[in-house]
């Protein structure tokens, strides 16, 4: 059975931050989850957000599927970007005072000397006609173990204050 | 005027910082980056903004030449989904 542990935390203060990175990951679990609730700089409905895997800006490749609330649809690299991992939409400061859009990052086998893929499911919330949720297949060519990962948004905006990064490393065995 | 700042956050136990978030100021080589990833990304936006536009019309023109061919709004709105 799987034991979740939480590894570490970062909550985002006053002032906001470009990016929040955990570095040294321990190499002792099998797998990592992410958990996020965060809300961008954007005056937009969304920030676009992304992972990075250690100091690695290529070869990412991610197959998103979104809906609305009104519609379905797909793309592959939202945003243009292959330098990161898009790891799906969070709240910009249009949509309603104080709330967050939640995402949960899955990573297998993040040590192995494999490709790394990793899956997510997004949402950002409001109390309005559009939101956006997000599911998302990601593959990375690198094929080193992961030791850091650095978060980052859309446009060079900001997490927001109140935003929260949970890291959790699984062990199944 | 400072630059923005992003956080750090050591996750292995031995670390004298372990789980404490490190506030750090980027460098002005770093915002100098951001602020180029920011133009791009400006500029990809208006693209797509662009193209959506020039879809809509398309579409707008086409409904309306459906229209003049005597369809109804009915049959023009079912052919869209």
């Amino acid at each position: 059975m799987a034991a979740y542990e939480l590894i570490t935390s970062a909550t985002v203060g006053v002032g906001g931050s470009a990016s929040v990175s955990f570095s040294s990951i321990s190499q002792s679990y099998t797998d990592l989850k992410i958990v996020i609730s965060a809300r961008g700089q954007s005056t937009g409905v969304n920030n676009g957000c992304f992972m990075q895997i250690n100091s690695v800006t290529s070869g990412y490749n991610a197959r998103d599927l979104y809906a609305d609330g009104s519609s379905v649809a797909s793309s592959t690299n939202p945003y243009g970007v292959t330098s990161k991992g898009f790891v799906g939409a969070i709240n910009g400061s249009g949509t309603t005072s104080n709330t967050f859009g939640n995402k949960e990052i899955y990573i297998p086998n993040y040590t192995s000397s494999n490709a790394k893929s990793f899956y997510v499911d997004s949402v950002t919330e409001t109390n309005g006609t559009t939101v956006y949720m997000d599911m998302l297949a990601n593959l990375c060519t690198t094929t080193e173990a992961i030791s850091s990962l650095t978060f980052t948004l859309d446009s060079s905006e900001s997490f927001l204050a109140g935003s929260t990064l949970y890291i959790y490393g699984v062990k199944n065995a | 005027m400072p630059n923005p700042t992003r956080i750090e956050i050591c996750c292995d136990k031995e670390c004298q910082n372990f789980g404490v978030p490190q506030e750090i100021e980027l460098t002005d080589a770093e915002v100098a980056a951001l602020t180029v990833e920011a133009e791009a990304a400006a500029e990809r936006k208006a693209a797509e903004e662009a193209e959506a536009l020039a879809i809509a019309q398309a579409k707008e023109a086409a409904h309306a030449k459906l229209a003049a061919l005597g369809l109804t709004t009915e049959e023009i709105a079912a052919l869209s989904k």
